[in-house]
């Protein structure tokens, strides 16, 4: 391999754009993570970062030598700071997991969680150190670039809204986001493989007796040692493969198999909060964009299977808001459920609304077609009970005042 | 304005090449810092170090390494109050609490168990026996004093592992630290 021949390989992997659905997906479930492991910490919150917390301001600041990017330094300590900071915090992580000004929300909670990193280090765990790095690389990548409340903003206000995020991106955070979880395992191996004990094989017997960490009972599979032999070294090898051997294609989901058993055993026997899930979350970078789309389609054709026949909708596209509307139903619809048409009003068609739904053998515009559609679509269901609510007749009336059309009723 | 369109493309041409540089040095710094420590290692991470740790992007994963623990241990805290009398506080002990609350409060066992009863972090020791002191605040009967102990219990060896009998680890009771309480703790 000549020097540019391994230039060019190397602007390949990094620079050379791919679909963003990888990491998208991977930002959406790493939200839900951060909401979490804010819920975890919210009762005990000033205990752990307060005023009068288990660890001091003053001992924090002299355990880190040398500055620090902690934002909890710029505003005064008291309890009352810290709970709006952190609302923010999580608030923010709704924003990520949602993807609303996926950017902003991104950088606030990588603030966060190095903020209170600095201020008590001393309750983090290794999953929350991942956590914290892998926010500073999702803050850094195109995340909310697919799957994401800011795309539909894009879509609803955009000329061309069928092309909004459709366009690749260079992979480059994705891939250190995978070196990083690669690095994790190599750490996690080497400092076992120097120890004898896990060498011996019995550090999965004494871990397993360690009354702090009991989580759910494993009964009998613990009591013997040479399965716990086996499950020493069991977790020596997969540490081992998953950064060595997860960069070939041909076993990497046979890998990552067998990495989500391991990790969902040790969620099951051992209390470690989040952990395990942060790990599971972040396999979701390995995965090839054309199998997320093969997955996508056998899960809507078993959503269809389930629901039963995709329901007509019709888009009218006379107006320039009938395109942005049938591109956002359609980026709505996930799991297509709907048989959407965006078309021009035809003489069989009456002047009418700007969207239509068939429900039995009825059309139906107006405020039925959002009830129709929130039923219909997840994504939409928490509005359904909105659109019940009085007032809602007018505001459908007023959306629906564009130049458009509606099939005529059968 | 044909200099920006000139300036345009030469940053457009040079994007992979900044882009590499920042590429190897994040990975660089990484494989530096999770490596173990050694001058060599420390003189080549020198430079970048101090960017990382301030970003918060320093980081190590060696769970339950190099051995793991056996002994069970827990912890309590003896506080005498200003009239003599004396009360425990025992630390949270997750395999006395509800499965649902353990997710929750497990970030206390790291607090104490991973860190105060380690002598690095022998730091955090005083902030700790005043947060304990303060669970005790009474105006009228004040703390006075706070120490803290171990209770260590050795896990038995697997039947069937040979081991030394003379330095199996025995359950032991240590009185780790003490402090003195003062008014301002309890403020």
């Amino acid at each position: 391999m000549t020097l540019k021949e391994l230039w060019t390989w190397w602007q390949a992997i990094w620079f050379e754009p791919r679909p963003v659905t990888p990491i998208a997906l991977y930002r959406i479930i790493f939200g839900c993570l951060v909401l979490s492991f804010g819920f975890l910490l919210w009762p005990d919150l000033t205990n752990f970062f307060g005023e009068h917390a288990i660890v001091s301001m003053a001992t924090a600041r002299q355990w880190w030598h040398g500055p620090t990017l902690n934002v909890l330094l710029l505003f005064p300590g008291d309890d009352n700071t810290l709970i709006s900071l952190f609302a923010l915090f999580m608030v923010a992580a709704l924003g990520l997991t949602v993807g609303l000004f996926t950017r902003v929300s991104a950088f606030v909670v990588y603030l966060g969680l190095v903020a209170l990193t600095f201020r008590n280090p001393f309750v983090f765990h290794s999953g929350d150190c991942f956590m914290r790095v892998a926010s500073f690389l999702l803050m850094l990548s195109p995340c909310g670039e697919a799957l994401s409340l800011d795309n539909l903003l894009k879509v609803a206000i955009s000329k061309d809204p069928a092309s909004v995020g459709r366009s690749p991106h260079p992979p480059w955070a994705q891939r250190l986001i995978q070196f990083n979880l690669a690095a994790v395992y190599a750490d996690a191996f080497w400092t076992k493989a120097m120890s004898e004990q896990w060498l011996s094989g019995l550090s999965v017997y004494y871990a397993t007796r360690l009354d702090q960490f009991k989580r759910l009972p494993v009964p009998l599979l613990f009591d013997h040692v040479w399965i716990c032999k086996l499950l020493s070294w069991g977790t020596l090898t997969i540490e081992l493969a998953m950064w060595t051997l997860i960069w070939f294609r041909d076993i990497r989901y046979w890998l990552l198999a067998a990495a989500i058993l391991f990790h969902l055993g040790l969620d099951w026997a051992m209390n470690i909060p989040l952990f395990q899930l942060i790990m599971i979350a972040t396999f979701v970078a390995f995965v090839d964009p054309a199998d997320l789309t093969k997955v996508m389609n056998a899960i809507k054709a078993r959503a269809r299977n389930l629901v039963g026949e995709p329901l007509p909708v019709v888009v009218s596209s006379v107006s320039t808001a009938g395109p942005r509307m049938a591109e956002l139903i359609r980026r709505l619809d996930i799991f297509g459920l709907l048989d959407l048409t965006n078309q021009a009003c035809a003489d069989d068609l009456q002047p009418g609304v700007l969207v239509a739904v068939r429900s039995g053998n009825q059309w139906h515009s107006g405020l039925a077609v959002w009830r129709c559609l929130a039923g219909r679509l997840p994504l939409l269901w928490i509005f359904y009970p909105f659109l019940q609510l009085p007032g809602m007749r007018w505001l459908a009336s007023r959306l629906n005042k564009r130049p458009a059309c509606v099939p005529k009723a059968n | 304005m044909a200099w920006i369109s000139r300036l345009k493309s030469c940053s457009a041409g040079m994007r992979p090449v900044i882009g590499t540089v920042a590429i190897l040095i994040y990975m660089g710094g990484i494989l530096l810092i999770l490596m173990p420590n050694s001058p060599l290692r420390d003189r080549i991470l020198a430079p970048v170090y101090r960017y990382f740790l301030a970003l918060g992007l320093t980081q190590s994963y060696a769970v339950f390494t190099p051995y793991v623990a056996t002994t069970n241990v827990i912890l309590t805290a003896t506080v005498t109050l200003k009239d003599g009398t004396t009360a425990v506080w025992v630390f949270p002990r997750m395999e006395r609490l509800a499965l649902a609350a353990r997710g929750a409060k497990e970030r206390y066992r790291k607090w104490w168990h991973d860190n105060l009863l380690q002598d690095p972090c022998s730091a955090i020791r005083p902030d700790a026996a005043r947060f304990v002191a303060r669970q005790f605040a009474d105006p009228a009967n004040p703390p006075v004093l706070v120490s803290l102990q171990s209770h260590s219990r050795p896990i038995p060896p697997p039947p069937g592992v040979e081991f030394d009998q003379k330095n199996m680890p025995q359950p032991e009771q240590k009185t780790f630290f003490v402090y003195k309480v003062v008014a301002e703790d309890l403020k």
